[in-house]
C-alpha cells in the first residue's frame, strides 16, 4: 500500500509517482475538499450560504498554493483563497503558529474583493510542522455598514473590516473578536452560525488530510504538491501553445446606474505564457463599484481556465503561466480605502472582454455575453423578528458555437437560485411572477438565452417598511454578441412606492416598500447571440415560436415573418416586408 | 398443509432474475434476458420457465413481488405520456428554470435536461395561496376547462397540477383536480399535494409532472401483467417494490408510480439487512458491482437509510446537478461509474483513469470478443488471473485473453508500465474510486467506515470487495449465497409498507400540537388504507413517525424519529435532545442557544416482516479445490500460484488462507494473500480482511 511512502523515503524525486499512485492520491485530495463542501452546505444558517451555495472550500500546500478545490465552489473564491492564505501566513509566520490556531480575514485587497466574503484558514500541523492549509471563503449574510451600497464613498461605510487575525487560538475561540463581529452585524446568530459551518468544514478537512498523510506515510506534502501542480501547469502551457502568438485586444463599454465606463483587455500570448493587461478608468470616489486587483485577477484567470483547460482539475499550476496586470488606482485595481462592495459591477465585465479578445483565435471555445444576475435582497422587521434574505436569479446565457444559451442561468457565480416558496416562508414578501421574458435573448445563429422577470411586493399591510436592495448592471449599454450576434435585452427595474413610479437609473440600488400596493419589477437581461441572426436555421426559429421564446415581434431580426397563408417565411420572399428589412439594416 | 410459494422477480436492463421460495424452505433461482420492448412478456415467459422446473401451477403461488426499471427508463428515454401542467399564474417556467445553477464551474457549454412538460403545454391558472395557506385569489374553473380541452385536442393524456404553497393548503389544487376529474374522466391527473406535499416549488412540481408522465405507462403495464397472470390462474397478491424498500399493491403503483422510480436497486440493500439480521450483524455496507456501475448502501441497525430526494435522467450520469430532482423517499444509495465494463484510459495529465465510461454489454469488455477494443476492468481481472477464461458465467461465455492483452498493450506502452502492472493499476484505481465514494457516503451519515463489514454481490462485487474493504479499513467481507440474484431475493424479505409526509414548517417552541395530531391522524389513515388494500390486517400494521428538523435558518434537515405515543408539548424536550445528539455526532458541534424548527412530518406504515429460509445449503459432492492458476498479487511478490475453489463444494466450516480464488457461476471471489476465509453455517463466504 505504501509504495509512495517508501519511494519518498528513498529518494523523494517526483518521477517516483507512477500514473496509478498519482491518480489515487490526487483524487483523494479532491475528495477531501468535497467533504468540506458538504459540511458547510449542511450546517450553514443563511439562505445565501446553505441554499444558494455562495462559498468554496480548498486545500493548499504549506506555502499557501492551491492543491485542490471542491468541485462545486464559487470560482472566484478558488483563486482568492490562496492569496488570502498567503497574506495570513505572512501576518502570522508558521513558526509563530500553534496547533488549533485558525486565521480569519475579509480584507478585500487580500481576499475576495468585498467585506462580505470571509476567509477562514486552518493551518494543519503534523508532528509540529506546518504541512498544509485547509481554507474556505463564504459570503456571509451581513457584515454591517450601510444597506445603500451605491452611495458609499469609502470602505468604512461598508461594514466591519476584519484584518488578518486569529479566529481561534490554540483551539480556543477568540471571544473578543467574536463579540466585535456579533455587535456589528444584522442577525448575528445567522452570521456566527455560518462561520461555525466554515470552522467545522475546515476541521473535517484538516483531520482528513492528516489521515491521508498517515496512510501514505507522507511526512511532507511538498513533493506530491509539486508533481500535481506541475502536471496541471504543463496542461495549461500546452493549451496556451495552441493559441497563436500575438496580442489580442477587445474593449467593453458598460454602465453602473447610468454612469458609463470602458475597459479594455490586451492579451499577449508568447509561447506558453499568457499576459493579460487591463486598461481601465480611474477608481470611482462614490458608488462602491471598485474592484481590487485580487478580484480582477481571479475573474480573469477563471475565465481563461474555462476557455483553455476546462477538464483539468484546478490547482496553483494552472494559474502559474497567466500574468494579470491592471493600472493601480483604476476601477480594476483600486486602492485603499475605496468602496468595493458592489465590485461585481465592474469585475463581472472582464469575462466578455476576454471572450471578445480571443473569439477570432478560438471561435469555438468562447461564449457571447451572458446577462448578469440581479440579486434582490430583502431586509426589515416582521412581528418583532428581523429578516434578511436574498432572492437569486440569473440572466440569459450567451450563445456559442455549441448552441443557444440557456434561458436564465447564474453566471459567473456558481450559485443556484432561491426557491420562491422558501423565500416567501422567510420574508413577509410575495413573489407575483418569475417568468422568462420572450424576445429578450440576443439574436444570432445561436441566440442568447432569455432573461426573466421577477415581481415582488409586500404581503402584509402592516406599515413596516421593507428595504429591497436592487443592484442592477448595465442599464444603458448593450453588450454585443460575437461574430455579429446581437445584444440581449438590457435589464430594467421599476419600483412603485407610495404611488410614485421610479424606473431604471432613478433607482440607486435600493428601494423601500411600505404598502401592499408597492412593488418592484426586475427584468433580468437576456444573453447575447453568436453568429449572424440571418443564418439561424428555420427549424430553430419555428421551435422558438412554438415554445413562446420568440414572438412574431421578434422575428424581423432573423429575416423571417409569419404570413397568414404560408406560415413562417423569409421576409425577402415577402414583397411587403422588403422595405422594412432594408430600413432595419 | 400443502407447500405454498412466493416469487421475487427483478426486471433489470439486461437480465430478469427470479427467485422461487417455498414455505418448506426450498429456493430456486432463474435468470433470463429481459425483453426491453415489452418487459411484461419476457417476464411472464421466464416465470413460466421457472415454474416448469418444478411442475408448479400459478395457483400455488401466493405472492409475486416484482421490481422494475420501467419508471426510471421511461424518464431517461422520454417514453412517457404527453403531459401538460397547470401552475400558478406567474410561474410558467418553474420546470425549465430548475436551479439556474451551473453544475460544472469550468464548462461553458453545459447541457441541461429537457423539462418533462414543454413550455407550450404549461398553463398558468390565476390563483394564489399565501405562505401561511390563506387563499389570495380563487382559481377560475371555466378558464381551465377551455385550456384543458385544447390540451386534449393536442393529444395530452396526462395532466399535472402544481400550485404554490399547496403543501400548506391544498384547497385550490383540490378544487381544480376534482373539477377536471369530473369533466375529463379519461385524463390522468397528478396533483402536487397528493404526490409530494413538501415545500420548494421546483422539486415538487417536477416530481408531480414526472408522476403524471409515467402514470399511463405504468397503468398499461400493470393491466397487461395482472390480466395475463389472472388468466393463467394466479390468485395471489401481486406486489411491487417501491424506492424506499418496501412493497405495495399495483393500485398504489398506478396512483403514485414515481414512488417506484428506484424499484429494483433497493433489493440488494434489503437482502443485506436481512442477512445481516440472521448473522446478528446489524451494521453493514451493501456493495453491488455490476457491468456499468457500483452501488453502495449503508445498513444501520438492520435497516437501510432512506433519503427524501433523488436525481433522475442526468445529462452526465455521474455529475450531480445535471438531472431532474425527484422528491420521493428512496433507499439512500450511492452509484458510481465503476463496473466490469468501465474503460481505462490515460488522461491529458498522464494519469491512469478508470470509467465512468463503460463498454456496457455491447460490445462489452475486449475479452467478450464482441468487438470491444478498449481495456476494461473485466479485462484487467482476466489478465491478473482472477477470472478463468473458461468458466465465465459458469463456462457459458468463453473469454478471449489475447483480446484483453491487445486492449492493454497500448495503454501499458503509454503509461510506460508493464501489462501486468497496468492491469493491477486499473484494478487498484477502480477499487479506490469505489472506496472513496463509499467513504463519503458513510461519513455523510456521521459513521466510521472502519466499523462496517461489506456485503458483496453483483457480477463483479465479490472480485473487488476485499480490496475495497482494505482501502476503507473495513474488517470483513461477506459474500452471500445466491449473490447472483440478490435483488430478487431481497424483494421476498421486503415487508409491505408505505410512507406519507406533510409540510408544516414551524419553530419547535411554538408548534401547534393539536394541528400536529390532526396532521398525523390524516397521514396514518392514508397509510393504513394503502396497507389494508394490500391485505395487511389492521393489528399487524406498525407505525413509525419521523420529522425533518434543523436549526432555524439552516437549509438542510436531519431526519429524527419522534415518539409514537401521544403527541403534545411534552415530547419537545425529547425531540430537542434527539436532534442535538444526532447533530453533535454528525458535525462535532453543538450550538447552544440556537432555536430549532420542524419542516416535514413523515409517517411510515409497515406490515409484518417477510421471511425466506436461507439455511438449507444444497451440497454438491466432490473436492472443493478445482486446481490452481497464476494470479497477480503484488503484496505476495507478483504473479504466484493460487488455489482455485468451487463455491458449490465449499461446505460450512471450511477455512482457507489467502491468496485464493472461489468460483461460482455468476461471480468470482478474490481473497487476498493475507486474508482468511471461512464458510459459515449459512454458506456465506466470510473474509477477514487484513488492512495494512
Amino acid at each position: 500500500m505504501n509504495e509512495i511512502g517508501q519511494n519518498l523515503k528513498r529518494g523523494g524525486a517526483d518521477e517516483l509517482f507512477d500514473p496509478v499512485s498519482l491518480e489515487v492520491m490526487w483524487s483523494r485530495l479532491i475528495n477531501i475538499t468535497e467533504e468540506c463542501w458538504l459540511t458547510v452546505r449542511r450546517t450553514a444558517f443563511s439562505l445565501i450560504v446553505g441554499e444558494v451555495q455562495d462559498f468554496g472550500c480548498e486545500l493548499l500546500d504549506a506555502a499557501g498554493n492551491s492543491l485542490a478545490h471542491s468541485p462545486r465552489s464559487m470560482p472566484v473564491f478558488n483563486l482568492a483563497l490562496p492569496k488570502a492564505a498567503k497574506a495570513l501566513l505572512e501576518a502570522f509566520p508558521p513558526e509563530t503558529l500553534q496547533e488549533g490556531d485558525i486565521l480569519i480575514t475579509n480584507d478585500p485587497w487580500l481576499c475576495a474583493g468585498h467585506l462580505f466574503d470571509i476567509a477562514l484558514v486552518t493551518p494543519v500541523f503534523r508532528r509540529g510542522e506546518l504541512v498544509g492549509v485547509v481554507g474556505s471563503i463564504a459570503h456571509c449574510s451581513d457584515i454591517g455598514g450601510t444597506r445603500d451600497s451605491l452611495a458609499v464613498r469609502e470602505i468604512y461605510e461598508e461594514g466591519l473590516q476584519i484584518p488578518p487575525l486569529k479566529f481561534y487560538k490554540g483551539g480556543q475561540p477568540n471571544n473578543d473578536l467574536m463579540q466585535i463581529i456579533r455587535q456589528n452585524v444584522r442577525k448575528p446568530d445567522m452570521v456566527m452560525g455560518d462561520l461555525q459551518a466554515q470552522y467545522s468544514a475546515n476541521s473535517v478537512g484538516a483531520q482528513r488530510l492528516l489521515n491521508f498523510m498517515n496512510e501514505y506515510e507522507l511526512h511532507d506534502l511538498t513533493p506530491l504538491a509539486r508533481v500535481i501542480q506541475r502536471r496541471a501547469e504543463e496542461a495549461m502551457r500546452d493549451a496556451i501553445r495552441t493559441v497563436p502568438d500575438g496580442t489580442y485586444s477587445h474593449s467593453i463599454k458598460f454602465d453602473s446606474v447610468g454612469t458609463p465606463f470602458t475597459i479594455a483587455v490586451h492579451i499577449t500570448v508568447r509561447g506558453d505564457e499568457l499576459f493579460v493587461d487591463w486598461e481601465a478608468p480611474p477608481q470611482v470616489e462614490r458608488g462602491g463599484i471598485n474592484s481590487t486587483l485580487n478580484y480582477t485577477s481571479s475573474h480573469t484567470v477563471y475565465t481563461l481556465k474555462c476557455i483553455l483547460t476546462p477538464d483539468i482539475p484546478s490547482n496553483a499550476g494552472c494559474y502559474a503561466p497567466i500574468h494579470v496586470t491592471a493600472p493601480e488606482g483604476s476601477i480594476l485595481h483600486c486602492t485603499y480605502p475605496a468602496g468595493v462592495n458592489v465590485r461585481t459591477n465592474t469585475g463581472w465585465f472582464t469575462a466578455p472582454a476576454i471572450f471578445g479578445a480571443l473569439a477570432k483565435a478560438l471561435p469555438d471555445r468562447v461564449q457571447a455575453f451572458t446577462g448578469l444576475p440581479i440579486i434582490v435582497g430583502a431586509y426589515g422587521q416582521h412581528e418583532g423578528e428581523t429578516f434578511n434574505d436574498y432572492l437569486f436569479q440569473g440572466g440569459g446565457q450567451g450563445g456559442s458555437a455549441h448552441g443557444d444559451g440557456k434561458n436564465g442561468l447564474l453566471y459567473p457565480t456558481s450559485a443556484g437560485n432561491t426557491s420562491v416558496e422558501m423565500f416567501e416562508a422567510r420574508t413577509p414578501l410575495i413573489v407575483d411572477e418569475k417568468r422568462y421574458l420572450p424576445d429578450s435573448g440576443g439574436a444570432g445563429r445561436y441566440r442568447g438565452g432569455l432573461g426573466q422577470r421577477i415581481r415582488v411586493r409586500k404581503l402584509f399591510d402592516d406599515g413596516e417598511p421593507v428595504l429591497l436592495s436592487l443592484i442592477s448592471y448595465n442599464m444603458i449599454h448593450p453588450i454585443p454578441g460575437l461574430f455579429t450576434g446581437q445584444a440581449g435585452r438590457l435589464p430594467k427595474i421599476k419600483v412603485t412606492q407610495a404611488g410614485r413610479q421610479l424606473e431604471g437609473t432613478d433607482i440607486k440600488g435600493i428601494a423601500e416598500l411600505k404598502h401592499t400596493e408597492d412593488y418592484a419589477v426586475v427584468d433580468l437581461p437576456g444573453g447575447s447571440g453568436y453568429g449572424s441572426s440571418l443564418e439561424r436555421s428555420k427549424s430553430l426559429i419555428e421551435s422558438d415560436l412554438k415554445s413562446g421564446y420568440l414572438t412574431e415581434d421578434g422575428l424581423a431580426t432573423y429575416g423571417y415573418a409569419v404570413d397568414k397563408n404560408q406560415g413562417l417565411m423569409r421576409r425577402d420572399m415577402h414583397p411587403r416586408k422588403q422595405k422594412e428589412e432594408t430600413d432595419m439594416n | 398443509m400443502s407447500i405454498t410459494y412466493r416469487v421475487g422477480m427483478d426486471i433489470g436492463g439486461t437480465f430478469t432474475d427470479y427467485v422461487l421460495a417455498g414455505s418448506d424452505g426450498c429456493l430456486r433461482l432463474h435468470k433470463r434476458l429481459t425483453t426491453p420492448h415489452n418487459p411484461a412478456d419476457g417476464a411472464l415467459w421466464g416465470l413460466n420457465e421457472l415454474l416448469q422446473q418444478d411442475n408448479l401451477a400459478l395457483n400455488r403461488i401466493t405472492h409475486i413481488v416484482h421490481g422494475t426499471t420501467l419508471v426510471a427508463n421511461a424518464i431517461i428515454e422520454r417514453r412517457g405520456a404527453k403531459t401538460a401542467l397547470l401552475t400558478t399564474r406567474g410561474f410558467r417556467d418553474t420546470l425549465e428554470m430548475g436551479f439556474e445553477q451551473r453544475y460544472d464551474i469550468y464548462d461553458l457549454f453545459l447541457r441541461f435536461p429537457e423539462p418533462v412538460v414543454p413550455r407550450e403545454l404549461t398553463f398558468e391558472v390565476d390563483e394564489r395561496m399565501s405562505r401561511d395557506g390563506l387563499p389570495l385569489r380563487e382559481p377560475n374553473l371555466n378558464e381551465i376547462d377551455e385550456k384543458v380541452r385544447d390540451f386534449i385536442w393536442e393529444g395530452v393524456e396526462a395532466l399535472a397540477v402544481s400550485f404554490l404553497h399547496a403543501y400548506r393548503n391544498p384547497l385550490h389544487e383540490q378544487q381544480v383536480a376534482e373539477h377536471i376529474r369530473t369533466k375529463f374522466p379519461d385524463l390522468v391527473v397528478s396533483v402536487s399535494h397528493e404526490v409530494v406535499p413538501e415545500i420548494r416549488e421546483y422539486e415538487r412540481t417536477n416530481t408531480t409532472v414526472c408522476n403524471a408522465y409515467v402514470q399511463p405507462l405504468m397503468a398499461n403495464y400493470l393491466d397487461e401483467f395482472t390480466r395475463e397472470l389472472e388468466q393463467k390462474g394466479f390468485k395471489g397478491n401481486f406486489l411491487l417494490i417501491h424506492s424506499s424498500g418496501g412493497s405495495a399493491t399495483a393500485d398504489t403503483a398506478r396512483r403514485l408510480p414515481i414512488r417506484f422510480l428506484e424499484s429494483g436497486p433497493a433489493g440488494g440493500a434489503l437482502l443485506t439487512s436481512f442477512i445481516g439480521k440472521t448473522l446478528q450483524q446489524p451494521d453493514l455496507l451493501s456493495f453491488d458491482m455490476g457491468g456499468t456501475t457500483a452501488k453502495a448502501c449503508l445498513i444501520k441497525n438492520g435497516k437501510p437509510d432512506t433519503a427524501p430526494i433523488i436525481e433522475a435522467a442526468r445529462v452526465h450520469r455521474f455529475k450531480p446537478g445535471s438531472g431532474l430532482p425527484i422528491k420521493t423517499p428512496v433507499v439512500d444509495m450511492i452509484e458510481i461509474g465503476a463496473g466490469g465494463g468501465s474503460i481505462a484510459h490515460k488522461d491529458s495529465l498522464g494519469l491512469l483513469k478508470v470509467g465512468p465510461h463503460s463498454a456496457g454489454a455491447d460490445p462489452g469488455p475486449a475479452c467478450y470478443g464482441l468487438g470491444g477494443q478498449d481495456p476494461t476492468v473485466t479485462d484487467a481481472c482476466l489478465l491478473l488471473g482472477y477470472f478463468d477464461p473458461t468458466y465465465f458465467l459458469g463456462g457459458s461465455m468463453p473469454l478471449d485473453v489475447t483480446a484483453s492483452e491487445r486492449a492493454f498493450y497500448n495503454l501499458a506502452q503509454d503509461l510506460e508500465l508493464g501489462t501486468q502492472e497496468t492491469a493491477w493499476g486499473v484494478y487498484r484505481i477502480v477499487c479506490e474510486n469505489m472506496a472513496q465514494a463509499a467513504r463519503v457516503h458513510i461519513i455523510e451519515k456521521g459513521q466510521d467506515p472502519r466499523r462496517f463489514a461489506l456485503m458483496a454481490f453483483g457480477g463483479a462485487g465479490p472480485a473487488h470487495a476485499a480490496q475495497v474493504a482494505r482501502i476503507l479499513g473495513a474488517p470483513e467481507v461477506i459474500v452471500p449465497r445466491v449473490s447472483g440474484v440478490a435483488s430478487a431475493l431481497g424483494f421476498l424479505v421486503a415487508p409491505i409498507s408505505f410512507e406519507f409526509s406533510h409540510s408544516y414548517p414551524k419553530e419547535v417552541k411554538s408548534l401547534d400540537w393539536t394541528k400536529v395530531r390532526i396532521l398525523y391522524e390524516g397521514l396514518e389513515q392514508h397509510a393504513r388504507d394503502v396497507l389494508r388494500q394490500a391485505g395487511v390486517p389492521a393489528d399487524a400494521i406498525q407505525i413509525e413517525r419521523r420529522v425533518d428538523m434543523r436549526f432555524i435558518g439552516q437549509s438542510h434537515e436531519l431526519d429524527i424519529p419522534i415518539s409514537t405515543g401521544e403527541l403534545s408539548a411534552d415530547v419537545v424536550n425529547d425531540l430537542v435532545k434527539r436532534f442535538t445528539d444526532a447533530y453533535t455526532q454528525l458535525f462535532h458541534a453543538a450550538l447552544p442557544g440556537y432555536e430549532l424548527m420542524v419542516l416535514n412530518w413523515r409517517l411510515r406504515a409497515t406490515g409484518p416482516k417477510a421471511h425466506v429460509a436461507l439455511d438449507t445449503v444444497s451440497e454438491e459432492s466432490g473436492s472443493a479445490k478445482k486446481g490452481a492458476r497464476l494470479a497477480y498479487f503484488p503484496e505476495a511478490g507478483g504473479r504466484i500460484k493460487v488455489p482455485v475453489y468451487d463455491r458449490y463444494a465449499l461446505t460450512s466450516g471450511v477455512m482457507l488462507s489467502g491468496p485464493a480464488i472461489i468460483e461460482e457461476r455468476e461471480s468470482t471471489t478474490v481473497v487476498g494473500p493475507q486474508d482468511h476465509l471461512t464458510v459459515d453455517e449459512l454458506g456465506n463466504l466470510r473474509i477477514k480482511v487484513v488492512t495494512t
